[in-house]
């Protein structure tokens, strides 16, 4: 469940009219054509939190039939990124002065 | 001290050597040095080539050349009085302004500091050249860079820059503010050609990358100039900006971690692998990591099936893991998982249910859902009794999950129904009601229960309708039947299948009303199904239609105006009349019918009747021949539903086989082999032969092997021809890989109609089980063992052991160690007693026997166990 809404972006106990939105949002910027697997995983994710009755079943039965461990890690692992900071210019110079030194004035 | 001599010493050495060197040599190590960035060294020699050369203007260039780029190089490394006192020597050789070609330009304004820049465009511009829109692109990136406005505001009014200097600083000062949006809207003026369009699209670029349009971001750096000296920047933010560590907050997990919490689990290493999904947890949701740490427990409770593992490491993981009830509810979780087939496992969940349901409305269909699951896993595996009766011998556990029967159909019925009260939406428990079995009259009327309420809860569902119409024609309540149906029917007025199910109820009354000679009530029904126009069933409407002229002659004139009394219409005559408007396949499934009513009912068939049958069925042998495959195929196997109770397949293919030899020539090589199927199923493998035998002269491609692959197993099966595993194996070898799952399916419906180890071999679509010795109990003839022995001896080691004991509990205790000698586990380590234990946990009826165990040694007994007996039983 939690996996899930990481790959949403929103927080476990979303409305079920946030889901929806968030998904459509997603789903315009990982169209399947560029990104297949982002587009899949969102509409796995989707399907599982879309209403009350998926929710609850993917929660007391979701993992029982995954044969795969590794594939529901890896969903995981996908849906666990860490999200973009807002800075400024000055601090992107020095970051890169930092990782790459000598390469700006 | 000495070190320091050492290298002066070298570095005096090498000074005299150099010049030593003949002019032309130091130019060439002079550009050498340049070109692999070494422009401290590149100075030196190319001095002393302008000492030995003097006037020679292509080394003064590269020495100028040489002296800016170490400027630059300074300025990179903050030395910036250094890099001051360098720029005197730039502006000593480097050519005059006036002379200054725009390239050398842009070159000049890269290399140095603002103040430089700025002087240095002036005058360029103070003599007479034209406003260089690269080189402002380039004082534009040093000034982002150094943010010295006084100095950029210094620039000549006809540098292109000068009038655009205020929006400038203001989109500057946004940017810094990390206001990306609002930069971009204040550089919106500023066109393609205009000095400041790198910084525009650098604008646009961060703002695609917030909005994670990683594509939109690349695009827009792409168009940003090489000669921008952000470039740098612009590289690392295209190619890899998960390297810029301030523009991402939190952590991500790794293939690794994954990889090695999989290891980790698989080697059996519980504590070290908890000590990992914890880390993982942290990085997962640093906010609360307890809902990642259940998370992450779910998904690898499937490894819980795996060798070295078992449920019960899992609910040690995750108590430890979790704080008290989350870890409990956990651990319940895992155990219904695991053995949701007990209702004690069911109904120790649910009381953790509120744990992890907080919200009532959630709580209500979490339990619906945990019911009819329970209820559909003991169903599906046919585990009824042992469920029902091994619930831990308590009643109570029933009770609580809405049974309170004895009989355990009943106890699944009644938890279904409960399931439905707490949430009349559970789509699984619905399909539940209408296919658990109702053999008793309580177990009927509880689905009845079920069904009413369902009706009424959902009024445009006909399914209900349909299963409490099922389960009328069961209690052969046909005109309650018939009332659902019609209300089936309002409410799926277009649905096929809702019109055939009351055709079939009609048909089946006419049936019953035919035999009670109650001919009004057949002739009325006859005319419901007439225009129910069901055209799947005409073949039965026309038989029925067929029947009753048969039953009625003399009687109908007293009901209407028909057939005239007296007049009396030859069966042949009849039956061309009803099946003239069917199809030839129609036609003989008519006949069919006849044939199973001649065969259940033979009173009413007289010789003449009899003979004016057979006479109907020859009359259509030509047209046996003109058959599509199709309609042969669902001529020879009808649906089971549509056939008279106590009429199986075999004699439905009878009628049709016996009279008719080449039954099976209109059937193509797909369409054949469910009809060989079927024969093989009910018995006539001879028949299947001749078919093969006659289809394997003119198939070609892989139905030739399919059918040499039947031929086979039909022999093997019957006795006629025994083959050996490499007979089978080498056949199917043959075959490409492409077709193989044809065989693997065939495999699986034959072994439905076969026995014995060929069975198994066909089950597992793996041959080499033909020639290994089976193990099971009836084949290792352990079955054959008398089981009056068994008591016989049971009861002597139960009577030389009784004497010494006290109480049953203690005969219990005794058994257990006795069964810790039999299988050698006396002194045995912990791992080999818990791979043990998992190996009898993993089947099912070891498991129940210790559970039971379990169960019946009370606590003072259970101390008395020995070590490798309580590990054994208690875990």
């Amino acid at each position: 469940m939690l996996a899930d809404y990481l790959v949403l972006g929103l927080e476990p106990g979303a409305t079920d009219e946030a889901v929806r939105e968030r998904y459509l949002a997603l789903v315009r910027i990982h169209p399947p054509e560029h990104d297949p697997q982002g587009f899949q995983d969102i509409s796995l994710a989707y399907e599982r939190l879309k209403d009350r009755h998926s929710r609850i079943r993917h929660q007391l039965f979701g993992y029982r039939t995954a044969g795969d461990v590794e594939a529901s890690l890896a969903y995981l692992a996908r849906a666990v990124k860490p999200t973009r900071n807002r800075v400024g210019l000055k601090t992107l110079l020095k970051a890169l002065k930092k990782t790459n030194p000598g390469t700006s004035k | 001290m000495a070190k320091k001599n050492k290298s002066r010493k070298a570095r005096k050495e090498a000074n005299q050597n150099l010049q030593k060197m003949p002019a032309g040599q130091l130019r060439q190590k002079g550009e050498a040095l340049l070109a692999k960035g070494n422009y401290r060294d590149a100075i030196k020699s190319l001095k002393l080539v302008q000492q030995k050369a003097p006037g020679d203007t292509e080394v003064q260039h590269l020495l100028v050349r040489a002296y800016a780029l170490r400027e630059m190089q300074l300025r990179q490394k903050g030395m910036l009085k250094e890099a001051e006192a360098v720029h005197l020597q730039v502006c000593q050789y480097r050519p005059e302004v006036a002379a200054l070609e725009a390239a050398d330009l842009l070159f000049f304004l890269a290399s140095t500091g603002l103040q430089n820049a700025v002087s240095l465009y002036n005058t360029y511009l103070a003599h007479g050249h034209q406003p260089v829109s690269e080189a402002e692109t380039i004082i534009t990136g040093i000034l982002l860079e150094t943010d010295d406005w006084q100095a950029a505001s210094q620039l000549a009014d006809t540098a292109l820059l000068k009038p655009d200097l205020p929006m400038f600083q203001e989109a500057a000062r946004l940017m810094d503010a990390a206001d990306w949006e609002s930069a971009l809207d204040c550089l919106k003026p500023v066109s393609r050609r205009s000095p400041l369009a790198p910084v525009k699209l650098l604008c646009r670029a961060m703002v695609c990358f917030y909005q994670e349009d990683d594509d939109g971001m690349r695009r827009a750096l792409a168009m940003i100039p090489d000669r921008f000296p952000l470039h740098p920047l612009m590289e690392c933010l295209k190619s890899a900006p998960d390297r810029i560590s301030p523009l991402w907050q939190g952590q991500s997990l790794t293939t690794e971690q994954n990889r090695f919490l999989v290891q980790r689990l698989r080697n059996a290493d519980v504590h070290g692998a908890a000590r990992i999904v914890k880390r993982m947890a942290q990085a997962i949701y640093p906010q609360d990591p307890i809902p990642a740490i259940e998370q992450l427990l779910y998904m690898l409770l499937p490894l819980a099936s795996e060798q070295n593992l078992d449920v019960y490491d899992f609910v040690n993981m995750a108590e430890t893991l979790l704080p008290g009830p989350r870890g409990e509810a956990v651990a319940a979780k895992f155990q219904f998982l695991a053995f949701g087939d007990y209702f004690a496992d069911t109904d120790a969940y649910l009381d953790f249910l509120e744990t992890e349901f907080p919200d009532p409305a959630d709580r209500a269909v979490a339990t619906s859902m945990v019911l009819s699951t329970s209820v559909k896993w003991v169903a599906d595996r046919g585990m009824t009794y042992e469920a029902v009766y091994t619930s831990r011998f308590a009643q109570g556990e029933l009770d609580r999950l809405g049974a309170t029967s004895d009989d355990p159909e009943d106890v699944l019925l009644e938890i279904v129904l409960r399931s439905i009260e707490l949430d009349p939406h559970n789509v699984q428990a619905h399909d539940l009601l209408n296919r658990l079995p109702s053999t008793s009259r309580k177990a009927k009327r509880l689905k009845e229960t079920g069904l009413l309420k369902l009706v009424d809860q959902h009024p445009d569902d006909p399914a209900a309708c349909i299963a409490l119409s099922k389960l009328y024609l069961g209690k052969n309540a046909l005109r309650k039947a018939e009332t659902y149906l019609r209300e089936a029917e309002r409410r799926a007025p277009h649905d096929e299948q809702v019109r055939e199910m009351h055709a079939l109820t009609l048909l089946r009354s006419i049936d019953t009303n035919l035999k009670r000679a109650k001919f009004h009530l057949v002739k009325a029904d006859l005319e419901k199904v007439d225009a129910l126009n069901a055209r799947k069933l005409s073949a039965l409407v026309a038989a029925r239609h067929i029947l009753f002229e048969m039953a009625h002659t003399g009687q109908l004139s007293l009901f209407d105006d028909g057939t005239p009394s007296g007049k009396k219409e030859t069966l042949a005559s009849i039956v061309d009349r009803h099946t003239a408007p069917l199809s030839a396949a129609e036609q003989l499934g008519t006949l069919g019918i006849l044939e199973i009513n001649r065969q259940q009912r033979p009173e009413s068939w007289n010789r003449a009747r009899n003979k004016c049958l057979e006479q109907c069925f020859r009359s259509r042998t030509a047209t046996v021949g003109t058959l599509t495959s199709k309609a042969m195929r669902h001529l020879l196997l009808p649906d089971v539903d549509i056939l008279p109770a106590g009429f199986g397949r075999a004699a439905w293919l009878d009628i049709f086989t016996s009279r008719y030899k080449k039954i099976f020539e209109p059937l193509g090589d797909e369409d054949v082999l469910p009809v060989m199927e079927a024969l093989v199923e009910t018995h006539a493998e001879d028949l299947c032969l001749k078919e093969i035998q006659r289809r394997l002269k003119h198939t070609a491609g892989p139905y030739l092997a399919l059918f040499r692959f039947y031929q086979m197993v039909i022999r093997h099966s019957t006795g006629l021809s025994r083959s050996t595993a490499d007979a089978f194996i080498a056949l199917i070898d043959e075959v490409p890989s492409r077709h193989k799952e044809l065989f693997r399916s065939a495999a699986r419906r034959l072994a439905r109609s076969v026995g014995g180890p060929l069975r198994a071999a066909l089950e597992h679509f793996d041959f080499r089980m033909l020639d290994s010795p089976c193990n099971c109990p009836i084949c290792s003839g352990l079955a054959d063992m008398d089981d009056d022995d068994d008591e016989e001896e049971f009861d002597d080691w139960e009577d030389s052991l009784l004497p010494h004991l006290d109480s049953s509990t203690q005969v219990l205790a005794a058994m257990v160690e006795a069964l810790v000698d039999t299988i050698h586990l006396r002194g045995a380590n912990q791992k080999e007693l818990k791979r043990c234990r998992n190996e009898m946990m993993g089947d099912y009826k070891s498991k129940t026997m210790l559970a039971n165990m379990a169960e019946s040694i009370p606590p003072d007994v259970a101390m008395q166990l020995s070590a490798e007996a309580r590990y054994l039983i208690f875990g």
